[in-house]
């Protein structure tokens, strides 16, 4: 009877797509379980390794006479993100101590067997371990990761040629941070504050007027970590003669960042301009140079349409070092606006919370 | 009779009104009908009800007797209860007494060693002050000794060399009396606790902070975010010195300082913090709070030796 059902063409398909659904099913399953014990077993693995090697790190770190553990295969991955983060946390001759156990447990061969590993994160602890070496063996392979490889391996392999080298590291990362639009800015800022402004030098201000324009403003608010001299030269120019409201945004916040007192009248002329990007980085630039005569202007921000100018405003006036607390209450008493008395209160409040003592 | 009934009446007028009549009575079995039907009707839902009122009180029935039962057991409990918590009262008396009995034990113990200690401590004060005059004699002696020596060098070298003498010397260990060894930890050489607290959520800073303090000759207690940390204070007495980090989970670092200079006897402990990412505005924040020392991250493990121990000096 089933034989004589089996024939039937619907059943037989019906049959056979339960069958491998089934099969799916059990294959997830199975692969799901197995992956899940791999993961605990390498996570065991790294929790015992740490246990083992931390104190070690510690110690030599510290530059103690230490005694080494036996470094096993299956232990080298997870021995050196510890070292790396070990790098990553300290300064100076604990580096240098480092780097001597590091050549004591012959990790430099460990890492360039690594660096031609098919696993992208093998590969990224490998660049990373010969950065912090300082390794220059493998520069070339690294360089070329950097020009190649636009994804995480390239910023780690960029920093690990400024660790390596900075002087000679500077022409190939610094374009770099004009053209990998998508590395975070705050990522690109510790490679270029690694390099040190002796080693960009023009370098940046080259980079930013080669880059398109829509790229500038990025790249303008990086220029504080390049050549003083250089930088303020740029900004200043680009103040007086641009019109693009978030070029001049950008150039007010390197104003701020390079401290550049001698910018104050160009950043006052741009506290009324049509865009509210434009002032609101004019207020934050001048919050930190104003004097006595600049408290006026300020005062008529509070009463400005938009949000964030009118709190910048009072967030600058209340943080003023020639006003007292009286000084400020006087001002908001003052104040017909209903906006700009909320925003300075507001302001008022914020700052006796983190200075209870503020008087 | 009947057609003197009839005499003066319309037979037709007769006959429509028994037509009338007729239909008036049809009309009158039509709502009899309706009405005998909404009372059947009404007869189904009364006998409906009556039925739900004798489940609902047969379940209220079950219900009840299950109260009961459930009473009864609870009352047991209770009796139980009541039992065991007077043989635990009656033990616990009980092992008040003994206590009680016991602490006399200790008082006269107590006092017995009391009385030996001061036996001792007399005995070794006698002991000491012999040894003393014992010292003084050969100090007194030495003296004698070195200034003939000195004058009999003088006597010699008519005051060409000057003379320099080595340092006395303990002679089990050979080394100097009264020099201090560079390499001796900090801690050893002043009278304030030897404890340091660490409050870091990396443990890898916490075993280095580690090794620098032990190094320096202090233990070293690790936390691992805030919230522990603000319990530690208020549980411990104050510690040689805190090293936190900025940033922990829970309660911030920034927290963690006010919490120390708040707490009594915390408000003279060395704080010094360590961070990675810090504007200008929390710094300044950080000192007004009370930190004695602020250290960015990555640091150095000798820098921050020295740090703790300038720190530790000024106490």
């Amino acid at each position: 009877m089933f034989q004589s059902l089996f024939h039937d063409p619907l059943i037989r398909a019906v049959v056979v797509f339960t069958g491998s659904l089934a099969f799916t099913a059990l294959a997830t399953l199975f692969l799901a379980v197995t992956w899940s014990f791999l993961a605990h077993l390498k996570e065991e693995r790294s929790r015992l390794v740490q246990k083992r090697w931390l104190p070690v790190l510690a110690e030599s770190a510290a530059g103690l006479p230490v005694h080494l553990p036996t470094l096993g295969p299956m232990d080298e991955e997870p021995f050196l993100v510890l070292w790396n983060h070990f790098q990553e946390s300290l300064v100076g001759q604990a580096r240098s101590n480092l780097i001597d156990l590091g050549v004591r447990l012959g990790i430099e061969r460990k890492a360039k067997r690594m660096l031609r590993a098919r696993s992208g994160f093998t590969r990224a602890l490998a660049i990373m371990t010969l950065g912090h070496l300082k390794d220059e063996s493998e520069w070339e392979t690294i360089a070329d990761i950097v020009e190649k490889n636009e994804s995480i391996e390239g910023y780690i392999a960029a920093q690990a040629l400024v660790r390596i080298d900075p002087k000679r590291a500077a022409p190939v990362v610094v374009p770099l941070a004009a053209k990998r639009t998508f590395w975070p800015q705050e990522r690109v800022a510790a490679i270029l504050k690694n390099l040190g402004p002796e080693n960009i030098g023009d370098l940046l201000v080259r980079a930013v007027q080669e880059a398109p324009r829509e790229a500038w403003p990025r790249l303008i608010r990086l220029l504080h970590l390049s050549n003083r001299e250089q930088a303020l030269a740029f900004v200043r120019r680009l103040l007086a003669i641009e019109q693009d409201p978030e070029i001049l945004a950008a150039c007010l916040v390197a104003v701020r960042q390079l401290g550049d007192n001698e910018s104050i009248q160009a950043v006052r002329s741009l506290l009324f301009h049509p865009s509210w990007q434009v002032r609101v980085q004019a207020v934050n630039a001048l919050a930190v140079m104003a004097t006595r005569q600049d408290l006026d202007r300020l005062v008529r921000l509070l009463s400005d349409d938009n949000w964030w100018v009118r709190y910048r405003s009072a967030q600058a006036i209340v943080w003023l070092p020639f006003l007292k607390k009286a000084d400020v209450e006087k001002i908001r008493s003052g104040l017909n606006d209903r906006y700009g008395r909320d925003s300075l209160e507001r302001s008022i409040a914020e700052r006796q919370t983190r200075d209870p003592t503020w008087q | 009779m009947f057609r003197r009934a009839f005499i003066g009446y319309n037979p037709l007028s007769v006959r429509q009104f028994l037509e009338r009549i007729e239909k008036e009575y049809e009309k009158l079995i039509q709502e009899n009908g309706a009405l005998l039907a909404k009372i059947e009707n009404l007869n189904q839902e009364l006998a409906e009800q009556i039925t739900k009122l004798r489940s609902y009180v047969g379940e209220a029935t079950a219900r009840r007797a299950q109260i009961e039962q459930h009473k009864e057991v609870v009352d047991r409990l209770l009796l139980a209860c009541h039992n065991w918590c007077e043989s635990e009262i009656e033990k616990i008396r009980e092992t008040e007494r003994m206590e009680e009995l016991s602490l006399a034990k200790y008082d006269e113990d107590i006092a017995l060693r009391e009385a030996a200690v001061e036996n001792l401590r007399r005995s070794l004060t006698e002991q000491l002050s012999l040894l003393v005059d014992e010292a003084k004699k050969n100090v007194d002696a030495g003296k004698s000794q070195v200034q003939s020596s000195i004058s009999q060098l003088d006597a010699i070298t008519k005051g060409r060399t000057p003379v320099s003498f080595p340092a006395p010397s303990n002679k089990k260990t050979g080394q100097e009396v009264g020099t201090f060894d560079d390499k001796e930890p900090f801690a050893q050489s002043t009278g304030f606790g030897r404890r340091v607290v660490t409050i870091d959520d990396d443990p890898s800073i916490c075993s280095i902070v580690r090794v620098v303090m032990e190094r320096e000759g202090y233990e070293v207690e690790e936390l691992h975010d805030g919230r522990a940390a603000i319990d530690y204070i208020k549980k411990n007495p104050p510690c040689a010195m805190v090293i936190v980090d900025l940033m922990l989970p829970f309660v911030d670092g920034l927290q963690v300082v006010r919490k120390i200079r708040a707490t009594p006897g915390w408000q003279e402990v060395p704080v010094i913090v360590l961070s990675s990412n810090s504007s200008e505005r929390e710094i300044i924040d950080l000192f007004k709070a009370g930190a004695s020392e602020y250290m960015t991250k990555p640091f150095s493990t000798l820098e921050l030796a020295a740090r703790a121990r300038r720190l530790l000096e000024k106490r």
